[in-house]
C-alpha cells in the first residue's frame, strides 16, 4: 500500500470542549489510486486528509506513506517530505496574488530537481493563453487549474486534494474533476479528493466515507466513470 | 526564488507605504549623517589645523616677561614656549581688537587670504572679524587710531572660539577678535600701550606635566622691579612700603628696648642709694625721737616751776602793795592793767613810784613771757616728739619702700635687660622673616590654562560632539521605530497572505526559504533608504555645517567620510531592519502550516474585555483598537517618538527665549568692571564688589567649569536678598544650581587651579540669575576667607559708564552685552529648532498615515460589510477613525509629559558645554502650539485617511475572506 493509515484518533479541545475527530481510522491506499474522501461537514475527513499531508498530528496510530511513518517525523523533516512526495489543491486556490499563473506554478517547481514540463503542463491545464495573467484576473476554475499545476509541477508521487471543486460552479467543477483523471492517468499521482460532492466518487478507484470520526464505508470501484460524464 | 518576483510587485503596490517610510528613513538618516557628518568634518578640520599648525597644549600668564634664560630653562624641562603677548585696543564700530605679533612655533596664524604681515603699518585679521567689517585683503584698517594695510585673513588655532575671556558665554565676532602684526609693529604697541598681556603658549614634550610645569612656573624667580605695568607697579610699591615699615618699626623697637635697659640701669643705682639714704633717716628720726621723749617728760615741771616763780613775783607784788597802803590785789592775769593804772595815777606826782611800778611790771611781764614762752617749747617739745614719732614711722616705712623699690628696679634692670636681649632675637627673626617671606618673588604666573579646559579651543568640538551624539541617538530611536513599522507591514502582509502561506508551506516550502522571502523587502527598502538617506546626509554637510562655519573660526574644511559614519548610515539601519524583521516576521512564520491555511489568529486576551453596556460606537472603536493593539501600540511609539522630537525642539526654543528675557531681567546693573588693578578708592558712583574666578567639577561632562564668586554686601543696589548666616554660606544664582545640580544645603567644593587649592561652601539659598554661573557671598566673609583686606575690591558695579584707566580693567560686562549674547544663541539654534520642529511633524504625519492606513486595509472587509449594512461614510469615519482618535488622544497626553520628564533630564547634557544652566522650558503658548501641531497633523491624516475610506468597495466583502 502507498498510504496506510492504521486506527489513528485524533482529538481537539480539552475539558468541556474536547472533540475526538478522529475515532480510529485504519485504511490503505495503492499507489497511483484516486480515493474520494466523502462526508459531511465535521465528519473529519479534512481533519484525515491534513494528518496524511503532515499538517496536523495524530494522538495514536500510525500513517505510512510509501512506508515513511509521518507520524514520527518532525517538522523540518514533515517539510521535506511534503517537499518530495506532496502537492495540495485547496479549495480556495491560495494562489499568490502577486505573481502571475506561470510565477505561481514556477513557485513550487523551485522545490524539486525533477520538475515536469511547465508549457506541457499549462497546455494540459489549458492555461498556456493565461499564463501571464495574475489570480485575480482569473475565474474560479482558472484559478483552480493554476493550483493544480503549481501541485503537479513537481511531480508529486501524491495528490491532496480539499475540496477542489468546493468554490467552483458546475461546469469549472467538472472541468477541474476532468484534469484530475487526466493527470491521474498522465502521471500516475496518487490522489486523494476530500470532497462534499458524492459525484466524484464513481470517477475514483476507491471511496472512503466517514462518519463522525470513523470510516462508515470503504470501497473500490471496478468500473471508473469518465469524469465527463458525472452528473450532479 | 521565483516567489521573489512579487517582492517588486508588492513594492510597486504599496508604494505609498514603502515610500513614506523610505522617506522616512532618508530624512532621518539625511539629518543625523549630516549632523554627525559636519560634527566629524568639523573635528577633522580642526584636528588637521591644529596639528598643522602647531596648536599648544596650554597657555600661561605671568607679570613679568620670562627671561632668555628662563625660556631655555622651561625648554630644557621639556616645554617649549612663545610668546604670544597681545594688547586689547580699539576696532572700527567700537569694537575691540587683540593684537598679537606674528607666531613662529606655536599656534601658527592659518591664512585663507594674502600674506602675513612683514611690515609695520600691516595687520592679519581673523576671517569673521574681517567679514562682518567688510575688510577684504588689501584695504585698509583704522586700529588705535590708526591705518593699517589688511594683508592677509585667517584664523588661529587657540582662538577658534573667539571669546574675548575664557568664561564668556558666547563670541561676538563683530565687536571682538584678534588681529596679528610683525614684531616691530607689536613693539610700538607695547610702547603705546601699558596694558600689555604677557601670554606664552606652550607645548610639552617628553614626559613633561602641565602640572610640573605649573609648579615650576610658580617657583621661577621674578625680577619685581621689572614690571612693567603701572598699576601692577602701585601694588608692588604697595607691599614693598609695608615690608620697610615693618622693617623700621622693629629697628625703632629695638632701640627703645636699649634705651629702656639703661634707664632701668641707672634707676637701679638710684633706688640703692635712695634705699640707704632712707635708712639713715629711720635711725636719725628714731633718735630724735628718743630725745624729744625726754624733753617731753620734763615740760610738766618746767611749766609748774616757771608758774611758781611768776606766781611768786605776783605774791611778792601784793605784799608790796600791801606795804605800801595800797588796796589792791594783783593777778597773773590783771597786774598789768592794775600797774598800769597805777602809774597813769601816779604820773608826774611820784616820778620814783612810777619808776618802780615800771621796773615791776617789765618785771612781771618778762616773768610772764618766760612762762608762756616755756609752756610754748614744751608744748612744740611734745609736737616735735609726737612729730618724730611719725616721722620715725615714715622713716622706717620709706626704707622699707626704698628696700622693696630697690628689689623692683632690680627686677626691672634684669627684665629690661632680658628684653633687650630678647629685642635683638626679635629684631634678627623679623629680618630673618622679611629676608624669607617678604622678599616678594611675587609668583609671577598670573594664569595656567591648559589646552583641554580652554574654551576658545574646545567648544567648537564640544559644541559639535553634543550635537553629533543627540543626532546619532535620535537616529537609532528613528531607524529602530521605523524598523519595527516596516515589521508591522510585513506583519500585515503575511497576515493578508496567511492561506498562501500555509499553502506554500504544504508544498514543502520551509520557514527558512519564506524568511528569506518576506524578509528581501524590508530590507531592500531600508537598504536603498540606508543608502540614499546616508548619501543625502553627506550632502547636506555643507548646509548643516554652515552654522559652526558661521560662528567658529577654523580654516575651509574638507568632507570626510569616516567609517563609523558608513556603519552608523549603511549597517546600522541594516542591521536593526535585519534584527526586527527577523523576530517578528520569524515568530510569525512559526505558526503551523494548518493555522496559516485556516488564517487562525490568536486572540489577544485583550479582546476580551468586558465593556458592559458602553454604548455601540465607543465599545465598536474600543474593540477595533483592541484588534490592532499592534499597531496602536507602534503608533503609540512613533506618535510618542514625533512628539518627543516636537518636545525637544520648543524646549530649546523655550530655554533660549527664556535665557535671553532672563539675563535682561535678572542683572540689574548696567555695567561690571572687573579690575585688573583696583584703585585705592573707588568711584562713589559705583558698588564695590569682590569677584573670584573658581572651577567645579561637572558632572554633566566630567571635566570642570569656570564658575564665578561674587562677595557682595547688605548695600549692594542690585541684589535684594539677605547675605546673614554662617562664613561658608553662598547664595547660588538657578543658573549654577541648574548647571551642577547644587541644591540648598548642599555642601560644595570649588577650586582655584593656579593655587590647588580647594574651597568649600553650603548653599544657603537659589537665587534667579539666568546670566553666566555666579555664586554670590557676604563680602567680608569672602574678604576673609581668601586672605584679603577689609575693603579689598576688584569689581564695580554701576549703572552708569565708569571713568576708569583702560589699563585697570580686565573685563567690561555690560547688560547690553549680554542679551546681544543670549540673542545670538537664540539665532544659532532658531535653524535646529526648526528642523527639529519640522523632522517631528513629519514623523507624526507619516507614521500615523501609514499605521492609520494599514489598520483600514486590514479592516477593508469588515468596513465592506458595515458599508453593506447600510451604514453611511460619517458614521464609517466614526467607527474608524475614531478609533486613531483615542490612540492619538492618549498618545498626546502620555507622551508631552513623559518627553518633559526626559528632556528635562536630556537638556544639561545638551548644553553641558554652555557657561551657563539652562533648564528646557516650555511656555504655555509651547504647549498649546505643540497641540494644534498634533491635532491638525491628525485632522490632516483623518481627511486623507477618509479619501481612502471611500474607495472600499462593497464589493469587497464579496471577494474577500475573513
Amino acid at each position: 500500500m502507498f498510504i496506510e493509515v492504521n486506527d489513528i484518533k485524533k482529538s481537539y479541545g480539552e475539558g468541556g470542549s474536547y472533540v475526538q475527530v478522529l475515532k480510529g481510522i485504519t485504511s490503505g491506499i495503492k499507489k497511483g489510486q484516486i480515493c474520494a474522501i466523502l462526508g459531511p461537514s465535521g465528519s473529519g475527513k479534512s481533519t484525515l486528509l491534513n494528518t496524511i499531508g503532515g499538517l496536523d498530528t495524530i494522538d495514536s496510530g500510525s500513517i505510512k506513506i510509501n512506508n515513511i511513518e509521518i507520524s514520527k517525523l518532525n517538522p523540518k523533516e514533515l517539510s521535506l517530505y511534503r517537499r518530495n512526495l506532496l502537492g495540495f489543491i485547496f479549495q480556495f486556490y491560495n494562489l499568490v496574488p502577486n505573481l502571475t499563473v506561470k510565477e505561481n506554478i514556477q513557485v513550487c517547481e523551485y522545490l524539486t530537481k525533477t520538475p515536469l514540463d511547465l508549457n506541457e503542463l499549462l497546455e494540459i491545464l489549458g492555461l498556456t493563453e493565461h499564463q501571464k495573467k495574475f489570480p485575480s484576473q482569473l475565474s474560479g476554475g482558472q484559478q483552480q487549474r493554476c493550483a493544480i499545476a503549481r501541485a503537479l509541477i513537481k511531480n508529486p508521487e501524491l495528490l491532496l486534494c480539499d475540496e477542489p471543486t468546493g468554490a467552483l460552479d458546475y461546469q469549472a467543477s467538472r472541468e477541474i474533476l476532468m484534469l484530475i483523471e487526466k493527470i491521474n492517468k498522465k502521471y500516475g499521482t496518487t490522489m486523494l479528493i476530500v470532497t462534499h460532492n458524492t459525484a466524484i466518487k464513481e470517477m475514483v478507484h476507491r471511496v472512503i466515507k466517514i462518519k463522525d470520526g470513523q470510516i462508515s464505508e470503504d470501497y473500490a470501484n471496478t468500473v471508473l466513470k469518465p469524469a465527463s460524464q458525472l452528473e450532479w | 526564488m521565483i516567489l521573489n518576483k512579487r517582492i517588486n510587485r508588492e513594492l510597486k503596490e504599496n508604494w505609498v507605504r514603502y515610500g513614506a517610510l523610505a522617506f522616512l528613513i532618508i530624512f532621518s538618516l539625511g539629518l543625523v549623517v549630516s549632523m554627525a557628518g559636519s560634527t566629524d568634518v568639523v573635528n577633522y578640520t580642526i584636528d588637521k589645523n591644529n596639528e598643522k599648525n602647531q596648536l599648544e597644549d596650554g597657555e600661561f600668564s605671568v607679570y613679568v616677561p620670562l627671561t632668555e634664560n628662563q625660556q631655555q630653562e622651561l625648554k630644557k624641562m621639556g616645554a617649549r614656549t612663545e610668546a604670544t603677548f597681545y594688547v586689547d585696543i580699539p576696532g572700527p564700530e567700537k569694537s575691540v581688537l587683540r593684537v598679537f605679533k606674528n607666531r613662529n612655533d606655536i599656534n601658527t596664524i592659518e591664512l585663507e587670504a594674502g600674506r602675513l604681515a612683514d611690515q609695520t603699518g600691516q595687520i592679519v585679521l581673523e576671517k569673521h572679524y574681517a567679514e562682518k567689517h567688510g575688510i577684504r585683503v588689501g584695504q585698509s584698517i583704522e586700529v588705535n587710531q590708526k591705518n593699517y594695510l589688511v594683508t592677509g585673513i585667517g584664523t588661529a588655532p587657540d582662538y577658534s572660539n573667539v571669546v574675548q575671556n575664557v568664561s564668556d558665554v558666547l563670541a561676538d565676532l563683530k565687536q571682538f577678535s584678534i588681529g596679528f602684526v610683525d614684531e616691530t609693529e607689536f613693539n610700538q604697541l607695547l610702547a603705546d600701550n601699558l596694558n600689555v598681556d604677557y601670554n606664552y603658549s606652550y607645548q610639552l614634550e617628553g614626559n613633561l606635566t602641565a602640572l610640573e610645569l605649573k609648579e615650576k612656573l610658580v617657583d621661577l624667580e621674578f625680577d619685581k622691579t621689572r614690571v612693567a605695568n603701572k598699576y601692577m607697579q602701585e601694588i608692588i610699591d604697595t607691599i614693598e612700603k609695608g615690608k620697610n615699615d615693618l622693617s623700621g618699626g622693629v629697628n625703632k623697637l629695638a632701640d627703645g628696648t636699649q634705651e629702656l635697659a639703661n634707664g632701668t640701669s641707672s634707676l637701679k643705682q638710684g633706688t640703692n642709694e635712695l634705699a640707704d639714704g632712707a635708712g639713715s633717716l629711720a635711725s636719725g628720726t628714731d633718735q630724735l625721737s628718743d630725745g624729744l621723749e625726754e624733753l617731753t617728760s620734763a615740760n610738766a615741771t618746767l611749766n609748774q616751776a616757771a608758774d611758781d616763780v611768776f606766781q611768786g613775783m605776783i605774791a611778792q607784788v601784793n605784799g608790796t602793795f600791801e606795804n605800801m597802803g595800797m588796796p589792791v590785789t594783783v593777778t597773773g592775769d590783771n597786774y598789768s592793767t592794775v600797774i598800769d593804772g597805777f602809774i597813769k595815777t601816779l604820773d608826774g606826782s611820784d616820778p620814783n613810784a612810777v619808776s618802780a611800778l615800771t621796773t615791776l611790771k617789765t618785771q612781771l611781764d618778762s616773768y610772764r613771757a618766760f612762762k608762756d614762752g616755756l609752756r610754748d617749747y614744751t608744748n612744740g617739745v611734745e609736737s616735735a616728739y609726737s612729730g618724730s614719732v611719725e616721722l620715725s614711722e615714715g622713716a622706717n616705712e620709706l626704707h622699707q619702700g626704698s628696700v622693696a623699690v630697690v628689689n623692683g628696679v632690680n627686677a626691672l634692670s634684669n627684665g629690661s635687660t632680658e628684653l633687650n636681649s630678647g629685642m635683638g632675637e626679635l629684631k634678627n627673626q623679623v629680618t630673618n622673616f622679611i629676608n624669607e617671606n617678604m622678599d616678594y618673588q611675587y609668583v609671577n604666573l598670573i594664569t595656567f590654562l591648559e589646552a583641554d579646559d580652554n574654551q576658545r579651543i574646545t567648544s567648537c568640538k564640544s559644541d559639535a560632539a553634543i550635537n553629533k551624539n543627540a543626532a546619532l541617538i535620535a537616529g537609532v530611536m528613528i531607524l529602530t521605530l521605523i524598523a519595527y513599522m516596516i515589521s508591522v507591514f510585513v506583519i500585515q502582509t503575511i497576515d493578508k497572505e496567511s492561506a498562501v502561506i500555509g499553502a506554500l508551506y504544504s508544498m514543502g516550502y520551509v520557514k527558512k526559504e519564506l524568511l528569506r522571502h518576506f524578509m528581501i523587502l524590508p530590507m531592500v527598502v531600508v537598504t536603498a533608504a540606508s543608502l540614499l538617506g546616508t548619501a543625502l546626509g553627506f550632502m547636506l554637510i555643507d548646509e548643516n555645517i554652515k552654522e559652526n562655519v558661521a560662528y567658529y573660526s577654523y580654516p575651509g574644511y574638507t568632507i570626510v567620510f569616516p567609517p563609523y559614519l558608513l556603519i552608523y548610515g549603511i549597517l546600522l539601519p541594516i542591521s536593526i531592519a535585519l534584527l526586527v524583521n527577523y523576530m517578528v516576521i520569524n515568530h510569525k512564520l512559526s505558526l503551523e502550516p494548518l493555522k496559516l491555511l485556516r488564517r487562525e489568529k490568536k486572540q489577544h486576551r485583550l479582546a476580551n474585555v468586558d465593556l458592559k453596556e458602553m454604548d455601540f460606537i465607543n465599545r465598536y472603536r474600543i474593540r477595533q483598537l483592541l484588534r490592532e493593539i499592534r499597531g496602536n501600540i507602534t503608533m503609540f511609539f512613533g506618535l510618542f517618538l514625533a512628539i518627543l522630537l516636537m518636545v525637544f525642539g520648543f524646549s530649546i526654543y523655550g530655554s533660549v527665549s527664556a535665557y535671553v528675557s532672563n539675563v535682561a531681567s535678572d542683572v540689574a546693573y548696567n555695567y561690571l568692571y572687573l579690575l585688573k588693578y583696583p584703585m585705592e578708592t573707588a568711584p562713589s558712583d559705583a558698588t564695590k564688589v569682590y569677584t573670584e574666578s573658581l572651577t567645579a567639577d561637572l558632572y554633566l561632562t566630567g571635566g570642570e567649569m569656570d564658575v564665578t564668586v561674587q562677595g557682595i554686601d547688605d548695600q549692594n543696589p542690585y541684589f535684594d536678598f539677605p547675605l546673614d548666616g554662617e562664613k561658608n554660606d553662598v547664595i547660588i544664582s538657578d543658573s549654577v544650581a541648574n548647571k551642577f545640580g547644587y541644591q540648598v544645603g548642599d555642601e560644595i567644593t570649588l577650586s582655584d587651579n593656579l593655587t590647588d587649592r580647594n574651597y568649600n561652601f553650603r548653599v544657603k539659598a537659589v537665587i534667579n540669575f539666568a546670566s553666566g554661573l555666579y555664586i554670590f557671598m557676604d563680602i567680608k566673609d569672602m574678604r576673609e576667607l581668601f586672605g584679603q583686606e577689609e575693603d579689598y575690591y576688584n569689581t564695580l558695579m554701576s549703572d552708569q559708564e565708569l571713568d576708569i584707566e583702560a589699563g585697570r580693567i580686565a573685563t567690561v560686562i555690560t547688560v547690553d552685552k549680554m542679551v546681544a549674547a543670549a540673542r545670538q544663541m537664540f539665532t544659532m539654534m532658531y535653524g535646529l529648532v526648526i528642523t527639529i520642529l519640522g523632522a517631528s511633524v513629519l514623523l507624526f504625519v507619516i507614521v500615523m498615515y501609514l499605521l492609520v492606513k494599514m489598520m483600514i486595509d486590514k479592516s477593508t472587509f469588515s468596513i465592506s460589510l458595515i458599508k453593506v449594512f447600510g451604514y453611511n461614510e460619517r458614521e464609517i469615519k466614526k467607527l474608524y477613525l475614531g478609533t486613531t482618535f483615542y490612540t492619538v488622544a492618549f498618545s498626546t497626553l502620555v507622551a508631552i509629559p513623559l518627553s518633559k520628564m526626559i528632556i528635562n533630564k536630556v537638556f544639561p547634557y545638551m548644553v553641558s558645554n554652555v557657561s551657563a544652566g539652562m533648564n528646557a522650558t516650555m511656555s504655555l503658548q509651547s504647549d498649546l502650539i505643540m497641540v494644534a501641531i498634533i491635532l491638525g497633523a491628525y485632522a490632516s491624516v483623518n481627511f486623507m485617511i477618509s479619501r481612502h475610506l471611500k474607495k472600499i468597495s462593497l464589493a469587497e466583502v464579496l471577494k474577500t475572506r475573513e
